[in-house]
């Protein structure tokens, strides 16, 4: 059964409140409904041009191409550039984790039920008594820099992170102040803290990650000395 | 039993004949099996829906009005399998069970779950019933290990008739409410070796209408048997899995990756959530945190002592999946052979392309050559970077999480936690407090120096005149 033949209630239910492709545009979907219009009652879907927003146009949905789902790997993004004129740091820090979410629901594509947006320093954040959620709502903003993600060169972030506190530097490395030892910068993978982050040189603690690591730095065409260290 | 006797009846009178003497007078001969489907044809060939609704399949069990027949006359040839007879009275839940307390990385999967050998048509039943109604080829596909248990599940969309002999052995029909126009889902009775797999969708391709529709909603789910495994082997197939789960979504369907219903365990936290370190915590890490509507669904393990995978898309295509199901099946076996110390070795120091390749050899031998291995470093990397994480001790990451978060790090003083001279130094400090004097903000001078930092921008368009403060304060230059 294509699109066009579904009723406006499944559709609202499985699109309403999910970003979507909407003929190659990214669309945030309202609600979809039937309008009278004597013979043909067209199909038309309601944007709004973002979450909480109460305006929103409507257009007609003439074919069933016109609306694709989006789905992201899981990954690391910065929420925003860092660099434009307007931006405010939220306080959890630049670098959020991106993940699917495989639990039983009606949406279809991109939205806060089908992913989980994490911060990197959140839990930390919490220990030191300052309040900060751990998991964040997902933005217009964050879909956009997911899909075109921005990450600083290596020592850009390290000389940003004072300010920006915690910065993703690929889809699947980023850095965060230490918040165990003074004037130590901690570089991690989506899945766990793996070493030191000093300009000009990673210290690598982890032996599975050394090679992710390498790819790093081989891939984004940086000069920096990449070194397997041993606890002391 | 039906109350549609003169269904049932049909159908009954069909297995009774069927039944008579299958293995010592020789079974039906073809033509006579044949005027027996027929004849129930005219009843059970009627559409599923419509007027004549009473018809519907679901109402004609012809398991059912077998199994009756053989009670009545207290013949046991086709199903000796006494558990069978009772898991067969349809709609009987299976209940979660309780997961046994004493784990080990030794326990067998049907020992944690307390998972009794499962109700499954005969050796015997099934080759009499491939013979009976021709469902042999003449090259049948050659497993490796054709023992091996599995149970599908085939979800199709238009299915306009339902032929007498689907649910006869192999097949059950079921409603399943993610489908539209006149979808059912049909799943094997319990289960059946992979060598019986071919008969089994031969008869169900053959007899269902030939328009059925595989819509984008329709899927094949397929459940291998792990009860025999124990806690470890199960964690290699995990790990195996993970790292060649791209390559199977790519065999299978890509498009399947974006659906809601078969998410990749390598984009979300399932598999990294699995503390590997504790067989009881792992146990019930799976239990508390999988999710049903992962590629790879493993709270089937509790209920049926299996693993599903829900890659496949609905398709007809026999030769596809007999080699997805070998696909699985040589995974299962390299999880059996290989401890999962070795595997997570092996795993640990795959880094290059053709360190990937040997692998997917070694696991899959032949079938590797069905794998789309374009850009094998790609497809590979993440699910090898994952099983690196959960294999290679993290001790780095294990020592910090042991420690007290500390009011002197390098966080505490980004977010202000101790005093704004200690985290800035007196020479900001001061240019802080000029900037505050000048300026008449409210709020404390750590107040103002934060958001200073964080929105620089806001405070240079704003306060412009103060500009060379700022930029003095945020350490930036003009």
């Amino acid at each position: 059964m294509s699109l066009l033949e579904e009723t406006p209630g499944d559709l609202t239910r499985k699109y309403q409140g999910s970003f979507v492709w909407y003929n190659k545009k990214l669309r945030y979907i309202g609600s979809f409904e039937k309008k009278e219009d004597g013979d043909t009652d067209p199909l038309c879907v309601a944007f709004m041009s973002k979450p909480g927003e109460r305006r929103y146009t409507t257009e007609q949905v003439l074919d069933d191409d016109e609306i694709e789902n989006i789905h992201f790997d899981s990954h690391f993004f910065n929420s925003q550039h860092w660099d434009k004129e307007g931006v405010t740091i939220p306080n959890e820090g630049l670098a959020l984790k991106y993940e699917r979410v495989p639990r039983r629901q009606w949406i279809r594509s991109l939205s806060p039920q089908t992913c989980l947006i994490t911060t990197v320093i959140g839990p930390f954040m919490n220990t030191l008594g300052i309040a900060t959620n751990n998991i964040v709502e997902l933005q217009f903003s964050h879909v956009s820099q997911m899909i075109e993600p921005y990450y600083p060169s290596y020592n850009k972030a390290i000389d940003l992170l004072p300010r920006v506190r915690t910065i993703a530097l690929s889809p699947n490395l980023a850095l965060l102040p230490s918040p165990y030892e003074p004037d130590v910068i901690y570089i991690r993978s989506l899945f766990a803290l793996i070493g030191k982050a000093e300009p000009d040189r990673i210290k690598v603690y982890h032996n599975g990650s050394y090679q992710e690591v390498l790819d790093y730095v081989k891939r984004s065409n940086e000069t920096i000395q990449v070194e397997l260290c041993q606890i002391t | 039993m039906p109350d549609n006797l003169e269904l049932t009846d049909g159908v009954e009178h069909l297995i009774e004949e069927f039944n008579a003497d299958p293995y010592q007078q020789g079974a039906l001969q073809e033509a006579e099996h044949r005027r027996l489907v027929d004849r129930n044809q005219d009843i059970l060939m009627q559409p599923v829906y419509g007027q004549q609704q009473v018809a519907r399949p679901e109402a004609v069990d012809p398991f059912e009005a077998y199994r009756v027949a053989v009670r009545q006359q207290g013949n046991q040839q086709m199903f000796r399998n006494a558990p069978l007879a009772r898991a067969l009275e349809d709609g009987a839940p299976v209940k979660k069970r309780k997961v046994n307390d004493e784990i080990t990385f030794s326990s067998l999967i049907r020992d944690l779950f307390y998972i009794p050998a499962p109700p499954r048509p005969q050796l015997q039943d099934m080759d009499e019933v491939c013979r009976v109604l021709k469902l042999l080829t003449q090259k049948p596909y050659h497993f490796e290990d054709g023992k091996s248990l599995v149970g599908i599940e085939v979800e199709v969309e238009n299915v306009l008739s339902v032929g007498p002999n689907i649910q006869l052995l192999f097949w059950q029909m079921v409603e399943d409410g993610s489908l539209r126009n006149r979808g059912h889902e049909f799943r094997n009775r319990g289960p059946i070796p992979l060598n019986y797999v071919e008969p089994a969708l031969e008869l169900l391709w053959r007899e269902l209408n030939p328009s059925i529709d595989f819509s984008g909603r329709t899927s094949i789910h397929v459940h291998m048997d792990v009860r025999g495994f124990e806690l470890n082997q199960l964690l290699t197939l995990l790990c195996v899995y993970a790292v060649v789960e791209t390559l199977l979504f790519k065999f299978a369907s890509l498009t399947r990756r974006s659906n809601i219903f078969c998410v990749p365990i390598t984009e979300t936290s399932l598999l990294t959530n699995i503390p590997f370190d504790s067989p009881k915590r792992i146990v019930g890490s799976i239990l508390d945190t999988w999710q049903k509507y992962a590629a790879l669904n493993l709270l089937s393990l509790q209920r049926f002592g299996t693993v599903e995978f829900r890659h496949m898309p609905g398709t007809k295509d026999t030769h596809k999946l007999l080699i997805w199901l070998d696909m699985l099946n040589h995974m299962k076996v390299f999880a059996y052979k290989t401890t999962l110390e070795t595997a997570l070795e092996d795993i640990g120091r795959l880094n290059t392309t053709s360190q990937y390749k040997e692998f997917l050899e070694r696991v899959f031998g032949s079938l590797t050559a069905y794998f789309d291995m374009s850009n094998l470093a790609r497809d590979m990397e993440k699910g090898v970077y994952i099983v690196k994480n959960l294999a290679v001790a993290n001790p780095f990451h294990m020592s910090l999480s042991a420690m007290k978060v500390s009011e002197h790090s390098l966080l505490a003083k980004i977010v202000g936690f101790g005093s704004l001279v200690d985290r800035i130094g007196s020479e900001k400090y001061q240019l802080v407090r000029q900037f505050r004097s000048e300026t008449k903000l409210p709020g404390t001078l750590a107040q103002i120096y934060d958001s200073l930092m964080r929105n620089p921008y806001h405070y240079l368009s704003t306060h412009s005149e103060k500009s060379e403060l700022i930029l003095k304060i945020i350490g930036a230059t003009a």
